[in-house]
């Protein structure tokens, strides 16, 4: 009884996805978030969207099969069906069909695909929700994101903590049992996640002009690599360019998480350079980071002409040894542009930067784009793909290596979110696209940016409760 | 029927009619109260939130306790907008609520008290209990959510208490029975109306005595509640304490002060709807304390009329804001000045900076005025994609969408097209950066960019005169001015 019934459905199903008296408009299928032609994960959460303009009916066909309708122009999956989909469709290219009935009554839009990569992707995001100016910290929350479904959890909530100021969390490894971020001011310190016990750390040397900003940890998580910034944010008089935030002076230093004690080296922490936004490579072997020569006076003037070169120098994990030799891999100055956020492939082969005009803050440069750079060959790979007219910056890897998370500011050049593309093994990028939200007015509704997304490969086992406890205890200094 | 039970029956129904007359009569009262002496508080409530509702905005309440007095409360608000509206709503939420709390407190009475002592003594707790909510509105950020939680606790005891009557006689049976439907409902209710679960524990445990039951099921959903405390707390993500009183049982704040905020929030809310005139004849006649606040708007109205520097000398405590510095531990009212010092001298990139940073104290984290300001800041210097953000959230509004249609590209209304044409002839597109909010440094910026910025001129020269800078004040009127004023001339001379 049951298959007569199904394989009836399924013929209903079939004629549904093709009602009478279409007209095919050939359009691009009008729909937010953009979804169309894109490479995603098998373990993506549905990707939801809706159809700009009105619809008072919606029928999402997928390889010629009714997949999904909905009255009304907003598209959401049933999680199980799309799980379901995924999984039989994980290596296949699937063809998608919209349909829309509005007042002129059905419309066919022009079909897109979605490549259901068997790459997947860290079933985690953390990053923080703040305000886009970066300023109002009354706020702030770290949040992680299960981006297999739209289960979202605080780890860091200010409201809890006490209203302090808090850093973006990072990983070792995208390994969610090591991991730190910072809290600020009074009664705050670097909260050092290591299989969930919390430890809260002073990372400032007396001589070092703040405590540390930007860090990465070596494979075996025994170093960070980390820059004391004096950070200076200044206000465009053009009101389009908004913010700019520079540095009057920033070092590099090397924390032991061991012994509790910093390893320095003239190489980079020069006190005619800024040395900024370290990394440490995959094996262990380099840091990489970013310099430019110091600037004598604060005008727009000076600040533009300053431009980040990506560099890099020898580690030695096994002694903590840094070697004096540097090695620049995108010298800012012959190519025109600045660098930023050099973060290197789980698997060594590639580094992806982010480089705007000039400048060490992208967030408000729309120049600002990512780029790929082969580390074998040198080969630069542009990543047109998955780049657009907004700015795209902080962007991070999947464990596998071929995924990335970025933030963009394309959809109103004010408030970032996270997007994704596909690395393949050459380095070349697809199109990239937005997480996914249950809702699908969440981005429109949303007054808050995704603050430095970060990929991890399960739950952060603490909260908010924790971090608060951890933040009454005294901090373990460094020497 | 005996006579003597006709006249106690006769009594009782003038007794009632006399008690919905004395309803009647405080809720007509609480309006026109709140109405002469409160509007203005009540429409700053409306301004502080943009009620969506969208999935994604009602699905946030769902993260909280107290779901459906929050939405219930922050939706109720919206119609603080209309004329008379803040005071209705309230008046009409108080009613409702006293109504509850009078005929729950009716079966926590006896009837062996008799029928007088069953209506008069929970009407006069009714009325003492909507006299201190109603006094708890003095309050310039009180919120509906707190008054509907606790009426949404009440009124829930009530049905419960109704539904179970009938089994309570029953000893045994009746305490299972009482406890199965209590506890849960206990819970339900805290879901509902968060602090609002206090008042339905109180009632049950108040109403025993009367009922002659054992409150069984108040007394586990005590118990289970002190038990499961911390794990509620880490189910929401709250502190213990705010998470029992959630979503606030309001702030008691003095009249005198609540006044005096009611004084500073008519200057700010008539600022806001474009009545200079009267907010100048109001600064000028009242005999009211006036606080740097009054003169900061008092010296924004005058700058509007283009007579400021006429007016500088009648405040006697000068406040142009052109002093603000913004940190983190600026309180609203000083965010907000500075947003409307920046829209008005020209400069949307501060304004843009003051208006998200002040959004964070709305409940809602987005103040419906500041909304509007930052649509507008966008579409003045052209990034219609930033302004579309904010309009498309305005336009889910019920309130605003008229005006978000007003403010769309391509469709805006002549008054702001007006408005737009003026504000972009002062916008400052040299290339420079400021460091920090010195506003010297932003006015002097805007008169560099265009000279005919007379509202940035006489900001700059009346700040030097107010900061006593003779000099400073020389320098920059040969520099900016000259400017037809005879207070400069003075000056000058």
């Amino acid at each position: 009884m049951r298959k007569p019934l199904a394989l009836f459905a399924a013929a209903a199903l079939l004629a549904a996805c093709a009602p009478s008296n279409v007209t095919r408009t050939g359009e691009q299928a009008p729909i937010y978030p953009d979804y169309t032609d894109i490479t995603i994960p098998a373990n993506i959460a549905p990707l939801n969207f809706k159809l700009k303009g009105s619809a008072t009916r919606t029928i999402l066909c997928v390889d010629g099969r009714k997949f999904r309708s909905s009255r009304g122009g907003k598209l959401r999956f049933n999680e199980k069906a799309w799980r379901a989909l995924m999984a039989e469709s994980e290596g296949k290219t699937l063809e998608i069909k919209l349909l829309a009935r509005g007042k002129d009554g059905w419309r066919e839009f022009a079909p897109f695909t979605w490549t259901v990569s068997a790459d997947k992707i860290d079933p985690y995001l953390t990053y923080r929700l703040i305000e886009p100016d970066y300023e109002a910290y009354n706020n702030i929350v770290l949040q992680q994101r299960c981006i297999e479904n739209f289960r979202t959890d605080d780890f860091s909530d200010n409201r809890v903590i006490g209203n302090k100021c808090m850093n973006c969390h990072t990983y070792a490894n995208q390994d969610p049992a090591t991991s730190m971020f910072y809290v600020r001011g009074p009664g705050g310190g670097a909260i050092l996640n290591m299989d969930g016990k919390l430890q809260k750390l002073s990372i400032k040397g007396e001589d070092m002009i703040s405590g540390s900003v930007y860090f990465g940890f070596s494979p075996s998580a025994r170093y960070i690599v980390f820059s004391a910034n004096k950070i200076i944010p200044g206000y465009h008089a053009q009101s389009i360019r908004r913010m700019e935030v520079f540095d009057t002076r920033s070092d590099l230093y090397v924390a032991d998480m061991k012994e509790h004690r910093f390893i320095r080296s003239s190489a980079i922490s020069d006190p005619e350079m800024l040395e900024t936004f370290p990394a440490f490579s995959p094996d262990g072997r380099y840091i990489y980071y970013c310099k430019a020569p110091q600037i004598d006076t604060v005008t727009l003037e000076n600040i533009e002409t300053q431009k980040y070169s990506l560099c890099r120098v020898a580690f030695d994990e096994s002694t903590g040894r840094i070697g004096d030799k540097v090695e620049t891999i995108y010298d800012a100055y012959s190519e025109g542009k600045s660098v930023c956020h050099p973060r290197v492939s789980p698997d060594g082969r590639f580094v992806c930067i982010s480089i705007a005009d000039y400048g060490t803050f992208p967030l408000w440069h729309r120049e600002a784009d990512l780029l790929m750079i082969n580390l074998e060959t040198g080969e630069r790979i542009p990543m047109t793909a998955a780049n657009s007219d907004g700015s795209e910056s902080y962007h991070s890897w999947s464990s596998n290596s071929r995924w990335l998370v970025f933030a963009s500011k394309r959809d109103d050049g004010v408030y970032g979110k996270p997007y994704f593309c596909h690395v393949g093994e050459d380095g070349t990028c697809s199109k990239s696209f937005v997480l996914p939200q249950k809702h699908t007015e969440y981005y429109d509704n949303l007054l808050k940016s995704f603050n430095a997304p970060e990929l991890g490969k399960g739950p952060l086992p603490f909260t908010s409760f924790d971090v608060k406890e951890i933040l009454d205890s005294e901090p373990t200094p460094f020497n | 029927m005996t006579v003597s039970t006709m006249g106690k029956k006769k009594g009782a129904k003038v007794s009632e009619i006399i008690l919905a007359s004395l309803f009647l009569i405080w809720t007509a009262g609480c309006f026109w109260y709140f109405q002469s002496n409160f509007k203005y508080h009540l429409f700053f409530v409306e301004q502080n939130q943009l009620f969506l509702g969208t999935a994604d905005c009602l699905s946030a309440y769902f993260t909280r306790p107290a779901w459906l007095a929050c939405m219930a409360g922050d939706w109720a608000q919206q119609f603080y907008h209309f004329n008379f509206g803040g005071p209705a709503v309230l008046s009409l939420s108080l009613l409702v609520f006293g109504v509850s709390a009078f005929l729950s407190l009716k079966e926590c009475v006896p009837s062996r008290w008799g029928i007088f002592a069953r209506l008069w003594i929970p009407a006069f707790a009714a009325l003492a209990l909507m006299t201190v909510e109603a006094r708890l509105f003095f309050y310039e950020n009180a919120r509906l959510a707190s008054l509907y939680a606790l009426g949404g606790g009440i009124i829930l005891w009530y049905a419960c208490h109704c539904t179970t009557e009938a089994f309570e006689r029953r000893r045994w049976a009746g305490i299972v029975i009482d406890s199965l439907i209590f506890v849960p409902m206990a819970a339900i209710c805290f879901s509902l109306f968060g602090y609002g679960a206090l008042a339905f524990i109180a009632l049950e445990l108040l109403s025993s005595p009367a009922g002659r039951r054992i409150p069984a099921g108040a007394a586990i959903s005590i118990v289970l509640a002190l038990c499961l405390w911390g794990r509620i707390g880490t189910h929401y993500r709250m502190e213990k304490k705010e998470l029992a009183l959630y979503p606030g049982v309001g702030r008691w704040v003095d009249a005198t002060k609540a006044r005096g905020v009611e004084d500073l929030l008519t200057y700010n809310i008539e600022y806001g709807r474009g009545n200079y005139n009267g907010i100048i004849r109001l600064y000028e006649h009242s005999r009211n304390a006036k606080t740097p606040e009054m003169s900061f708007f008092y010296a924004a109205s005058a700058s509007q009329l283009g007579i400021l520097p006429d007016k500088l000398l009648k405040m006697k405590k000068p406040n142009l804001g052109t002093f603000i510095h913004l940190d983190s531990k600026s309180n609203l009212f000083t965010i907000e000045m500075a947003a409307e010092l920046y829209y008005l001298i020209g400069d949307m990139t501060y304004t843009e900076r003051a208006c998200m940073h002040a959004n964070n104290f709305s409940p809602t984290k987005r103040c419906a005025s500041l909304i509007k300001r930052l649509a507008e800041a966008n579409l003045i210097i052209g990034d219609y994609a930033g302004a579309q953000k904010y309009l498309g959230q305005l336009r889910r509004s019920f309130i605003y969408r008229k005006w978000a249609e007003e403010h769309t590209p391509g469709s805006f209304s002549e008054d702001f097209q007006r408005e737009i044409d003026h504000k972009r002839q002062f916008l400052n597109n040299a290339g420079e950066i400021r460091i920090g909010d010195n506003c010297h440094t932003i006015l002097t910026g805007l008169l560099d960019a265009n000279r005919n910025n007379i509202v940035a001129l006489d900001y700059l020269l009346c700040t030097d005169i107010i900061a006593n800078q003779k000099a400073m004040f020389m320098r920059d009127y040969q520099k900016y001015g000259p400017r037809d004023c005879e207070l400069y001339k003075k000056i000058v001379k």
